[in-house]
């Protein structure tokens, strides 16, 4: 199905598989901050999510309005099944590429001096 | 949980760019990360963060709309629909910015500060010059007050005549008598209003009377209460008040119940009636400052029954149709009947007589201040000129390198106009961009300007960022888009696509570098013409700051103290008991010298007696005299210097022969140099003429504003000269926190006087003065500073770029055996042969402008050479440094490499 997710767009899917019922735009966001320690742009991830919605790997719903953020409403994010099934598909890829490689790896990351 | 309140700043920046991007959930996501970004990473770091996120998903946002759109044109008209370049360019020209940020933001915030500094200074012009006055049909109301005859106007080319007070008598037979208005009402500004203690004595409050139809002429509904009756205004009747909306909530804390509560005012008691409406701003040019209470002016009253008591302005409502200058001629031909009516307080001695002058209320209330702003407005418009023509030359640097893909374009079938488009597309994405920097930018200097800006600009509190502010913003936005691109696009597409494929990436001859030249020199001509204006006005600062007060104004303090009131002792008797107030103050702790002047230095005199020789005929009364009277002691506390004769000294007294004191520039002007002790003087004050012998000399004070120069004033004893109000000047050198509560209370506990009012220091009433001045020297020094900066950074970007871009020829250079230092002085060469034309074409200009200066200017001619020898030295300093760091590169060029490359 399509092309393969981007890097990004796996960590976006992760994040909801984290946060289950509790995913939209400002957890997603601390989600990966904390979990890789990058900064993240919330333009980034909004352009991501709508990319994996047009996709149908991820539908959205609209939640009730809340104090702490002035009385908006947020955008709640679901992983739907072609969604889950592409992100195994990518962990895949990568699982079955790096069988093997990940000893050498580190010797090599070893050698240069870590 | 409360909601996060972000800075305004970021909530307009919002809205501006994010308005549509899905925008309450995505608004509420930056939300609610700033409010935690707060709590962990503090409230500076948090803005930051959110800015960057703002910026980043609003770029995001609209490329991927960009994409959409595209997208969806494809499908609904196929290719080559009319838009379809235009958003394919934006689309590339916002790939390319993401590809060269640095570029990018270099255009942006060149055009951003151009596009600030104007959209700062046209939102205060729009709020003071051209937003119209917050009453009904505001076009026809005037403002209306006596003229003199030796001055009859403030501003004859704008046709803006003086206005000062009339008397209420004049102003009630005019009333009768002209047909141009529909209505008048007449304002008397006093401040009479005493408030019971509060715990620090009573307190004196700023109080106007009104004459009937005032409110219903503006159109003012009492918000609580009513208005004044018609019987209220006529003496006998009970006395009465309004209360503003301000001093309701702050006196009364809003309370609905207020109104029939008793206020003790001078003599007697009244009753509070009404409050105004909170939106009521009353007439600045007719009401100074915002009075707290409003009592009904009864024109019958026995205060009002001469006609030498010019207290009164007045506002009117023009007739349907009836112009300013109808209105003026009426005028007019009134005051003159009513000098031939009732010469009494109306004619001089010389048969000249007071006039009735007209103004346009927004005229009368703007007015000279317009000027000033349309010095700050050129000025930022010049900054402007200097940021379109900055990012020009960047534009065209950025197309040169793109020479080769451009000429690729073309030959692959691309039209001119069509590579035109591209390059134009580019600069109106860029200069959106930095419009909205720009916005951001005067959002901050709209609160610097209010900050800093002297109160006195008249309804400063008006200035805001409005929606008409924006509008503007986005005009010069588009603008200088289209002013730094066209140039480039145009120069650009030119030639043909062979010339630009075969000449893409070398060369030293380029076709745009004379258009380049130019614009590097132009924009060092406007830093120049900025910083000799920025240099004038400092140097005239400092000269400002400088002068010699004509006294020793440390450890001053001095508090207007008012003697008479309503049934206080007279004459004799109430100088006794003045001199127990003035006992009671020398007996506070710290006081070493005490004395009091009608008026202090620093403070316009209000008295401008008539003055002439024996001999002379008193129609040549000398103008332009200041009158002052004062104590024993005064010049001794204030440490002014007698130069001739005598003090006042307490044998000088109202029985006694009158005496006057005049300093150096009477003694030079009015007596021609002569001797000054013994000479005798014709004094008309008022009707009452009088003569006066001289008894000394004092050196010259400043009185009102150092800028003012010195002028010539007459000192007479306080006993002898028939004044309501005292300042008392006391020297101590005890800190003014503790000295002035001291200070007040030893006075408010003489009943016979009102509260002190105006307890200053000396130096803070000297600074005071200063505070237009100093403003108008920090807004163009900015201007200047920033304006330097962008030439600098043209001329370097220009210079580097050449460098880079000839390379080639430098490597030979270098390979030919050409010493390094030889390299450097041809890139110098190049960069200084720019900075000196630019230099002398801005001098050329400052030269030419100098009448726009002359008038802020004190003790320094607008063509002052010093001033232009520094202007010289700072550009070419800059210049020199701006030059060198390219010409250094050059000379690192490695021949081998660069040949090898090629």
């Amino acid at each position: 199905m399509g092309r393969v997710l981007g890097e990004f767009e796996q960590l976006i899917l992760f994040a909801l598989l984290e946060l289950e019922d509790d995913a939209y735009g400002a957890s997603i966001v601390r989600t990966i901050e904390e979990r890789t320690g990058r900064d993240v742009s919330p333009g980034a991830v909004y352009t991501a999510l709508d990319r994996l919605g047009t996709r149908g790997l991820v539908s959205s719903s609209v939640g009730e309005p809340t104090p702490e953020r002035g009385g908006r409403r947020r955008k709640y994010y679901r992983m739907e099944p072609e969604g889950a099934l592409e992100l195994s598909r990518s962990i895949e890829v990568l699982r079955s590429m790096s069988a093997g490689l990940l000893p050498k790896l580190e010797a090599m990351m070893g050698g240069s001096g870590r | 949980m409360s909601e996060p309140r972000l800075p305004a700043v970021d909530r307009l920046l919002i809205r501006l760019l994010l308005r549509g991007v899905g925008s309450e959930f995505v608004v509420g996501d930056l939300v609610e990360r700033f409010a935690v970004d707060v709590r962990t990473l503090g409230a500076r770091a948090a803005r930051r963060r959110l800015r960057r996120a703002v910026l980043k998903t609003a770029l995001a946002w609209w490329s991927r709309r960009a994409v959409a759109a595209r997208r969806w044109e494809r499908v609904v008209r196929g290719r080559g629909g009319v838009m379809s370049g235009w958003i394919e360019d934006a689309r590339n020209a916002v790939r390319g910015m993401a590809r060269r940020p640095g570029f990018a933001a270099g255009v942006v915030l060149t055009l951003g500060l151009g596009i600030g500094a104007t959209t700062t200074i046209f939102s205060v012009v729009d709020a003071v010059l051209l937003e119209r006055l917050p009453y009904e049909e505001p076009d026809r109301l005037a403002a209306l007050g006596a003229t003199f005859p030796t001055r009859e106007w403030a501003d004859e080319g704008a046709g803006r005549q003086h206005l000062a007070g009339m008397s209420v008598a004049n102003f009630v037979d005019f009333a009768e008598r002209s047909r141009s208005f529909e209505s008048l009402a007449a304002v008397e500004s006093s401040s009479s209003v005493l408030i019971p203690d509060r715990g620090d004595g009573p307190e004196l409050v700023a109080a106007s009377s009104v004459s009937e139809g005032f409110f219903e002429m503006l159109g003012v509904a009492p918000a609580v209460g009513r208005l004044f009756l018609p019987h209220e205004y006529s003496a006998g009747s009970d006395a009465v008040f309004l209360l503003s909306w301000g001093a309701w909530q702050r006196r009364f804390g809003g309370d609905p119940d207020v109104i029939g509560r008793a206020l003790e005012r001078i003599g007697t008691n009244a009753e509070i009636v009404g409050v105004l409406p909170r939106d009521f701003t009353p007439p600045e040019a007719i009401v100074p400052g915002t009075p707290d209470f409003w009592m009904p002016l009864q024109p019958d009253h026995d205060r009002y029954a001469g006609r030498g008591r010019r207290s009164v302005g007045a506002i009117g409502r023009l007739g349907p149709g009836v112009t300013v200058e109808a209105a003026r001629e009426e005028a007019r031909a009134i005051a003159a009947e009513l000098a031939r009516d009732f010469p009494d307080g109306n004619v001089y001695p010389d048969g000249s007589h007071f006039g009735i002058g007209v103004n346009g209320l927004h005229a009368e209330t703007v007015g000279g201040v317009g000027r000033t702003l349309g010095l700050f407005l050129g000025a930022a418009t010049l900054l402007l000129g200097l940021s379109a023509m900055n990012a020009a030359t960047l534009l065209l640097a950025r197309a040169l390198d793109r020479r080769r893909e451009l000429g690729v374009r073309s030959a692959l079938g691309a039209s001119r106009l069509r590579v035109t488009r591209l390059l134009l597309v580019e600069a109106l994405v860029l200069s959106g961009l930095g419009g909205l920097a720009g916005i951001a930018v005067a959002a901050g200097g709209v609160e610097l300007f209010l900050a800093l800006a002297p109160r006195s600009i008249p309804r400063i509190d008006a200035v805001a960022v409005d929606t008409r502010v924006l509008f503007a913003a986005a005009a010069v936005t588009l603008a200088s888009g289209l002013a730094a691109g066209l140039l480039p696009a145009v120069r650009l597409s030119r030639a043909g696509p062979w010339t630009r494929l075969h000449g893409g990436g070398r060369g030293s001859s380029e076709p745009t570098s004379r258009l380049r030249s130019a614009l590097v020199g132009a924009q060092i001509a406007v830093a120049v013409l900025l910083l000799s204006g920025a240099g004038l006005l400092f140097n005239s600062f400092v000269r400002i700051v400088n002068t010699d007060p004509g006294f020793e104004p440390d450890d001053l303090v001095s508090m207007n103290v008012a003697v008479k009131r309503p049934g206080a002792p007279e004459g004799e008797e109430m100088w006794q008991a003045w001199d127990l107030v003035l006992a009671e103050i020398a007996r506070v702790p710290g006081v070493t010298a005490w004395g009091c002047p009608s008026n202090t230095p620093y403070q316009s005199p209000k008295r401008a007696p008539r003055i002439h020789l024996p001999g002379e005929p008193p129609e040549k009364g000398r103008e332009g005299v200041a009158g002052y009277s004062a104590t024993p002691g005064y010049f001794d506390v204030i440490g002014s210097r007698l130069l001739a004769g005598r003090g006042f000294e307490p044998g000088d007294r109202a029985d006694t022969e009158p005496v006057a004191i005049v300093n150096e520039t009477f003694v030079r002007t009015v007596l021609g140099g002569d001797e000054a002790v013994g000479a005798v003087l014709h004094h008309m004050e008022g009707e009452i003429p009088t003569t006066l012998r001289v008894v000394g000399v004092v050196e010259d004070m400043v009185q009102t504003r150092a800028e003012d120069g010195p002028a010539a004033a007459v000192y007479r004893p306080y006993t002898q000269a028939d004044w309501p109000w005292l300042n008392v000047v006391v020297r101590s050198a005890t800190p003014p926190e503790e000295l002035i509560p001291e200070l007040r209370r030893a006075v408010t506990r003489f009943s016979s006087v009102v509260p002190p009012r105006q307890i200053t220091t000396m130096r803070d009433r000297m600074s005071a003065t200063r505070i237009g001045p100093r403003f108008q020297t920090l807004l163009i020094g900015a201007f200047a500073a920033v304006a330097l900066a962008l030439a600098a950074a043209g001329l370097y970007g220009s210079l580097a770029h050449a460098v880079r871009r000839r390379r080639r020829e430098m490597g030979v250079r270098v390979a030919l055996g050409a010493e390094r230092r030889r390299v450097v002085l041809l890139v110098l060469r190049q960069g200084l042969g720019l900075v000196l034309a630019g230099l002398i074409a801005g001098l050329v200009g400052t030269l030419a402008s100098t009448r726009v200066l002359a008038g802020y200017l004190y003790g320094v001619e607008p063509n002052d050479p010093a001033t232009i020898a520094g202007v010289g030295v700072v550009l070419v300093a800059v210049a020199v440094v701006a030059c060198l760091v390219p010409a250094r590169r050059a000379t690192r060029v490695d021949p081998v490499e660069v040949l090898r490359t090629e």
